[in-house]
């Protein structure tokens, strides 16, 4: 099963929020995949065994998996695009 | 937890106007100081919480912030509301520079993540709703606004 992360800077609210969004849409588009929201501080160490990021804070650098933004699965603006490239990806 | 819970008309300020998010952490830490919600630390922890990890967020129908910080500064959980007079910069989530003027500003005091983990996907569903955004813009007394958001979160899981 595809894994997908999803970080904050605390994993307190705003990962968890969107991580449970994602969750939603990928089960209305009967897609299974493993969700979860990560410590921003193990980022590096989830990555590696991770297929897809979904970020909620300013990349300071470049990870080798696809990165999506994760702000549009919190406010709604642009989140059509960033489903259809989540979806892509879990294919 | 009932979401209901959360919201105290002491925790609200409606239409009052702050000079810098400085000021605005400064007075509502005060506040919810006083009156046991948080730790001494809360107001150094926010403030330092908002510049490594800016919670500004643009919206369809309004720009707000949600601050929020680690469970060690908060001693029980609530969330302070805040429509401010005139608009505040804070930084867009997700970015160092992007600046977005906000007057809406929702402090998330959070002790248990896993039981308040669908708080904020309600807000920000809430937002969205027309009704709740019609009445919630509308709403110029404390008391009153405190009753509507028991109300409108507390049948929400």
């Amino acid at each position: 099963m595809k894994k997908v992360i999803v970080a904050c800077g605390s994993g307190v609210a705003t990962s968890q929020t969107v991580a449970s969004k994602v969750k939603k849409i990928l089960e209305e588009n009967k897609i299974k995949a493993d969700v979860s929201a990560v410590d921003i501080k193990s980022l590096d160490k989830y990555v590696k065994t991770s297929d897809v990021y979904i970020s909620i804070t300013k990349n300071t650098k470049e990870f080798n998996i696809p990165t999506l933004n994760g702000i549009a699965f919190l406010t709604g603006m642009g989140i059509e695009e960033e489903t259809k490239k989540l979806l892509d990806l879990l294919k | 937890m009932n979401y209901a819970d959360l919201f105290d008309e002491e925790l609200i300020c409606i239409n009052k106007e702050f000079s810098s998010r400085e000021e605005l952490f400064e007075e509502l830490s005060n506040i919810l100081y006083s009156k046991g919600y948080i730790e001494k630390t809360f107001k150094y922890a926010i403030k330092k919480r908002e510049s490594e990890y800016p919670t500004g967020l643009a919206t369809d129908v309004m720009n707000l912030a949600i601050p929020h910080t680690d469970v060690e500064h908060v001693k029980k959980p609530f969330i302070f509301v805040a429509k401010l007079k005139k608009t505040l910069p804070f930084i867009q989530m997700g970015t160092n520079e992007d600046v977005i003027n906000v007057d809406n500003i929702f402090i998330l005091g959070i002790k248990d993540p896993s039981k308040q983990v669908n708080l904020l996907s309600k807000i920000m569903e809430k937002l969205q709703d027309g009704i709740f955004k019609g009445n919630y813009t509308s709403i110029s007394d404390e008391k009153e606004m405190a009753t509507y958001l028991k109300q409108t979160f507390g049948s929400e899981k």
